[in-house]
């Protein structure tokens, strides 16, 4: 009972604050925010512990995993774990959320409704990383959609109706094809069940041993078959010994999201609509969740939506929202459908290689600061998507590592733009110049902020970068995808060049905004960063230079996760 | 000896850390000095086991990146470790030397500056990372602490970032020469500069990035345990053959070898101000003349040659042709840029990439012919009497107030006689005549060039194999002829605008003293123990040798090449030192060879070429067009409240999909209530039916 309980409190914090939140008098909107403040540090000290623990226990397992019957006959079940992949994520959202609510604190309308949006946010974020049930899954992605459509188009700037509209609608594209392709394969299941061959590696994984000895994986009894085709329980120590005879699953129909991958050459034989229901699968869960990171060419309600969202939903949005569509593939997408996601994964990387150029480009041609750390932002996330469909070790443990230091970075320049609309009430680059004589503070977390989305070694920036860069060079998932063994090589060679332009336009910004002579005389008494900003950004400055000076804890964390999808996706299409 | 070895970049480290996080008022600099200094004996200390027995230092590797097995790629793990030999011993006391050097001479050059303290901390961190790069065990953190050395010089380049483009400052447009042209007046500024810098070096990294990355790979397929971009562990797998086993781009064995080091010696061009990516170096100027002293002169610049050095072994001879090539085209090219600059800064950047060039040539004619060493050896050479001419010009330029155009200086070395000697001493130096410095490393570098000119010639065109070996003698014509103008307007003749020159003086004492020491090191007694010119051997050649054994060519052939190289480059300093020497007797010419001089002037065009094609052209109309194509047009982009109009951009796709689809609707009527809340309802109802009816 400990494990599911301790981990809804991860949504269930968030969730009765954001509903006792309402009850706060008018009037008393300090209170709301000290409320808000102390609610969001639980999930950010639970994310950090099981972060902890997770780069401690350095293997690939869930620390935590629990799995109680909601609606048996539905198949729903409250099953919630967290493994060294939702640690290092929740850990991010704890720090994000922190960040935004403390970055909120100068939010004057409907004060404590705009606090309450915003723990519901998270109370969904935090949800689905901990949900292992689709249905579960699915409640939490669309949980977190309604705040955030709220608060942009509430709290928004100038035009944020529209911007919130177009960020509505896409998601809600991305929920629906979430919704049938969900439907489609619960009910693709026989009633009966599947039964399915276990690896000794997966059963090792998902071992649990019953009040009698047998064993069970993910919480399902596992039987070996004598001659004479009869099943019999095997006990957990000869599994644990390695038992040399294959292993047997009955997969039940329900939504459980661990069975779902038990089943994935299941679904390579099931038909739908005339299409391969691996491949009708794995494209809806891909658009689903290609929309929230966002992939090439379904980007441009980002801009958007950064631009007319308040500067702490911006936070919000590039420091957790844009990883949850990762998550979602390394989740559900590519574990489910392994053959399919290495099949199309030259197409893949090519969306990513793009997004790394075009969107580093069109932050080049950026006048509105927002706009250009937006673009900066679907630049940086290409590179996830380029790791991920590598299926090295590397690159995939390059993926999660880039999600989370761009976490970091994305965080730390949406509050730096923040702060200077804060002052200015625009965010035109050429709107600034020369601030480094009267900001010295600020200039100097600027500077950081930019070396390390530029990739600069020591920062948290780089190490992302160089593993999905030295991954894809190693990679030999071109020749699975058909593209031959050079492809992922020029993948590699081609993402190179976005250290060059990287730094082209976020040192260009840094010059325009900050050096030279001062451009505008009334910023000569722009104050420099007060209390409660250094207090939101420190942090994450200093967890950008430690998390780059020093990443192991984030690889011991990662690494085992990444080696497990590898490896995963490599025997369900024969090795590379 | 493990914590000597860490100590050493660790203090300067240290002080960057305290005096960019307390911010003291008063004290950085002497902490600074301190800290180097301290730097610099622990160097002297752990370098006498190296340099007199032939040790190799190291500390444990320590893991920083490590990836766990996958299915077919090893386990490894990227580490950060010290590995001290011979060649980075050499470079370790220069960098801890010079930085010693340069701090006290800037406790003169800098005093009372507005942001005094400040230049100490960029400093000690660019020290530190320096120090990294000489120390690293491996391809990965030489890459870490590149980068690192990047954003010292960044920093230090930018100290006086707040300082208009030239186009705007009225001292600058008072100082500058009445023909000055080639330099972009209304972009060059500090803070223009220190990107620029930045970024072009990028240029060159992004190569360095690929090719370690490919280097990586290999290494790991050819079977490498632990770290695969340790230098041991490059050279094992080089050596067993790991690049024949492997493919890529149409390439395996030798041609992949070829490729993977072509694109890391990008990275080399960048930092060492290579053709084409030259044109950060001359802007950096726009930094403090001490800073440019040791970045733009001694080390920074240095680094690429460092790493080409340490990659030697890995490179192929076709990529060594490519190295002799770009170091000839550079030294020339610059060289001739050289000759026609007012500027008194500019000509010695320009002479800086000339010599990095010449460095190039000698490491493009491989270990066999020698190159190696020479080039090595002089760029130890050539880093301390150009940080010298360094100090020298910022001792000029402080005591003319700041104007850096010669045609107005003239008859300084009676106002200023150490600067006057001591530079003097660095430009017979630079000149190569003998008993000075560079007639030992230079004549090394011809030599190479013309043994690996003679090996090549059977193989290839003889263009293609003598013209690194043309373009470094008649560099060297070309070298003498510009810095003895420099020198000889300067410092000759009468003044010829007493304004500028009248309150001309030595600077303090401790900064003559720095200049003294560096003046020494003129000499080529110093390096190769002998008072005898054409003695050709040197401690130096001692320490580097071991690691690679010259028996490629054999010893008489070494040696006439070396006699040959020496009448020739004696001949080609006096040729250029005499007419200099001739033409400048009088003062600035006032006749030009005009086609030629504006071709010098405007520096071939190629700054002006970057800034048209990569800066206004990729940079700036590249950019507006690939964000007008995502968004749409800025029209779009402010009428976004009510319908905005469409455009063609993808985001114009968007909501003309969008439209339609709101027309589609609109004749489907009556559901259509306008609430969107309704419409995502009907939808996925829809569609969840469609699917429970098609599964069932």
């Amino acid at each position: 009972m400990f494990d599911s309980l301790f981990l809804s409190l991860f949504f269930v914090v968030p969730l009765v604050v954001a509903l006792f939140l309402w009850l706060v008098p008018q009037g008393r909107e300090n209170w709301a925010r000290a409320i808000a403040l102390v609610a969001s540090f639980v999930p950010l000290g639970m994310g950090a512990a099981l972060f902890v623990l997770a780069a401690r226990a350095g293997r690939d397992a869930f620390l935590l995993r629990e799995s109680v019957p909601l609606a048996p006959t539905l198949g729903i079940s409250w099953h919630l774990g967290v493994d060294g992949l939702s640690a290092t994520l929740l850990f991010l959202s704890g720090i994000v959320g922190t960040v935004a609510v403390l970055a909120s604190f100068g939010i004057k309308r409907k004060v404590r409704g705009y606090f309450s949006l915003l723990l519901l946010l998270f109370a969904g974020v935090n949800g689905v990383f901990v949900a292992l049930d689709m249905v579960l899954f699915y409640v939490f992605w669309e949980l977190m959609l309604i705040p955030m459509f709220l608060l942009i188009a509430l709290w928004g700037g100038e035009q944020r109706r529209y911007a919130a509209l177009k960020f509505f609608f896409y998601t809600m594209a991305g929920s629906i094809s979430l919704l049938v392709v969900m439907l489609t394969l619960y009910l693709k299941v026989p009633t009966q069940g599947v039964e399915v061959s276990v690896t000794p590696t997966a059963a090792l994984s998902g071992l649990s041993v019953a009040h009698d000895g047998s064993a069970k994986v993910w919480d399902l009894p596992l039987f070996v078959k004598d001659s004479a085709g009869q099943s019999h329980a095997v006990a957990a120590s000869v599994v644990v010994k390695g038992g040399v005879q294959p292993f047997f699953a009955q997969v039940p129909r329900d939504f459980d999201l661990l069975h779902w991958r038990m089943l994935w050459r299941f679904w390579t034989t099931q038909e739908f609509l005339g299409l391969n229901l691996a491949a009708f699968a794995f494209l809806f869960f891909f658009l689903a969740f290609a929309v929230k990171v966002p992939v090439f060419p379904l980007h441009t309600w980002l801009p958007h939506a950064h631009v007319q969202a308040p500067t702490a939903v911006s936070v919000v949005l590039a420091g957790i929202l844009l990883k949850l569509g990762v998550y979602g593939f390394l989740r559900i997408a590519w574990p489910l459908f392994p053959t399919v996601a290495a099949a199309w994964g030259g197409w893949i990387a090519l969306l990513g290689v793009v997004a790394i150029i075009w969107g580093a480009v069109a932050a080049l041609g950026q006048t509105d600061l927002k706009r250009l750390v937006a673009y900066s932002s679907i630049s940086h996330m290409g590179y996830c998507l380029l790791g991920l469909s590598a299926l090295t070790v590397a690159g995939i443990s390059g993926c999660m590592i880039q999600m989370f230091s761009h976490g970091l970075g994305a965080s730390l320049l949406f509050l730096l733009v923040g702060v200077l609309y804060d002052r200015a009430h625009h965010r035109e680059v050429e709107g600034f110049g020369g601030l480094a004589a009267t900001m010295p503070a600020f200039t100097a977390v600027f500077m950081l902020a930019a070396f390390s989305s530029a990739g600069l070694p020591g920062l948290s920036g780089f190490v992302g970068e160089l593993s999905v860069i030295l991954g894809s060079i190693q990679s030999h998932a071109g020749v699975v995808a058909g593209w031959g063994p050079d492809a992922f090589r020029w993948f590699g060679i081609v993402a190179s060049t976005g250290v060059i332009l990287s730094a082209a336009y976020l040192l260009w910004t840094v010059k325009r905004v900050a050096f030279g002579p001062l451009r505008h005389a009334e910023q000569a008494n722009f104050r420099d960063l007060t209390w409660h900003e250094r207090f939101s950004l420190y942090p994450l400055a200093i967890l950008t230079v430690l998390f780059g000076v020093w990443p192991h804890p984030l690889l011991a964390a990662l690494g085992p996760w990444a080696r497990d999808l590898s490896l995963h996706v490599a025997s369900a299409v024969g090795g590379f | 000896m493990t914590t000597t070895l860490l100590a050493i970049p660790a203090i300067p480290l240290a002080v960057f850390l305290i005096l960019f996080l307390l911010r003291p008022r008063k004290g950085g600099d002497w902490l600074a000095i301190l800290g180097m200094a301290v730097s610099f004996l622990l160097s002297l200390r752990v370098a006498v086991p190296v340099l007199s027995q032939g040790q190799i230092l190291s500390t444990p590797s320590l893991p920083w990146l490590a990836f766990p097995k996958g299915l077919d790629v090893p386990a490894f793990a990227l580490s950060l470790g010290i590995r001290l030999d011979p060649m980075g011993t050499v470079m370790l006391l220069i960098v801890t030397g010079l930085s010693l050097a340069v701090l006290v001479y800037s406790t003169w050059y800098l005093h009372g500056d507005r942001c005094y303290t400040r230049f100490f901390g960029h400093f000690s961190f660019f020290a530190f990372a320096m120090m990294g790069i000489v120390l690293s065990d491996n391809l990965l953190m030489t890459f870490i602490f590149w980068e690192l050395v990047g954003v010292g010089s960044y920093l230090l380049i930018g100290y006086w970032s707040d300082k208009p483009a030239v186009a705007d400052d009225s001292f600058y447009q008072g100082m500058k020469a009445k023909y000055a042209t080639g330099i972009l007046e209304s972009k060059l500024s500090p803070a223009h500069a220190q990107l620029k810098a930045f970024v072009m070096n990028r240029v060159g990294d992004f190569g360095f990035l690929a090719g370690l990355s490919i280097f990586a790979w290999v290494s790991l397929a050819g079977g490498i345990q632990g770290n695969p971009l340790s230098w041991e562990h490059l050279r094992l797998a080089v050596a067993s053959g790991a690049f024949d086993h492997v493919a890529f781009a149409g390439l395996s064995g030798t041609g992949l070898l070829t490729l993977a080091g072509i694109f890391v010696f990008l990275g080399a061009m960048g930092k060492s101000a290579q053709f084409p990516l030259h044109t950060w170096l001359p802007d950096a100027m726009q930094g403090p003349t001490t800073a440019s002293a040791i970045i733009h002169a001694a080390t920074m610049v240095a680094a690429g040659v460092f790493l080409t050095a340490r990659m030697l072994p890995f490179l192929t001879p076709d990529a060594l042709l490519f190295v002799s090539w770009i170091g000839a085209i550079t030294a020339f090219l610059a060289a001739t840029i050289a000759l026609v600059q007012w500027d008194f800064k500019a000509v010695l950047a320009y002479s800086t990439i000339s010599q990095l060039g010449y460095m190039m040539i000698g490491l493009g004619a491989g270990a066999e012919t020698g190159g190696y060493s020479a080039g090595l050896s002089h760029l130890f050479t050539h880093a301390l009497f150009k940080c010298l001419l360094f100090l020298g010009a910022a001792s000029v330029i402080h005591g003319c107030g700041n104007h850096q155009d010669m045609n107005r200086f003239g008859g300084l070395w009676k106002k200023m006689p150490w600067t006057a000697a001591t530079t003097g001493l660095a430009t017979l130096a630079i000149c190569g005549l003998p008993f000075f410095s560079s007639f030992w490393s230079k004549d090394a570098l011809i030599a190479s060039a013309l043994l690996a000119a003679q090996g090549r010639s059977g193989h290839m065109a003889a263009w293609l194999a003598w013209g690194p070996w043309a373009f470094s003698v008649l560099t060297a014509a070309l070298t003498c002829f510009y810095m003895t103008r420099q020198w000889s307007l300067t410092f000759l003749g009468t003044a010829r605008d007493p304004e500028v020159t009248a309150h001309a003086h030595d600077p303090w004492p401790r900064a003559k003293v720095v200049l003294f020491v560096l003046a020494l090191f003129t000499f080529q007694f110093v390096w190769t123990g002998s008072l005898n010119p054409f003695g050709a051997s040197s401690w130096l050649d001692g320490a580097l040798a071991p690691l690679f054994p010259v028996d490629g060519v054999s010893e008489a052939l070494r040696h006439h090449a070396h006699l040959q190289t020496m009448e020739l480059s004696v001949l080609m300093a006096f040729f250029g030192i005499g007419l200099s020497l001739f033409l400048y007797r009088k003062g600035p010419m006032t006749k030009s060879v005009k086609p030629l001089w504006s071709l010098f002037a405007n520096l071939w065009f190629i700054d002006r070429l970057w800034d048209l094609l990569w800066v206004e052209g990729f940079g700036k109309r590249g950019g507006r067009l690939v964000a007008t194509a995502d968004l749409g047009s800025s029209e779009r982009l402010t009428r976004l409240e009510t319908r905005p109009p469409l455009s063609p951009s993808i985001d114009g796709v968007v909501d003309g999909i969008a439209r339609l689809a709101g027309v589609l609707g609109g004749l489907l009527g009556r559901l259509q209530n306008g609430r969107s809340v309704a419409y995502v309802g009907y939808a996925t109802l829809i569609l969840g039916l469609l699917a429970l009816f098609l599964v069932i």
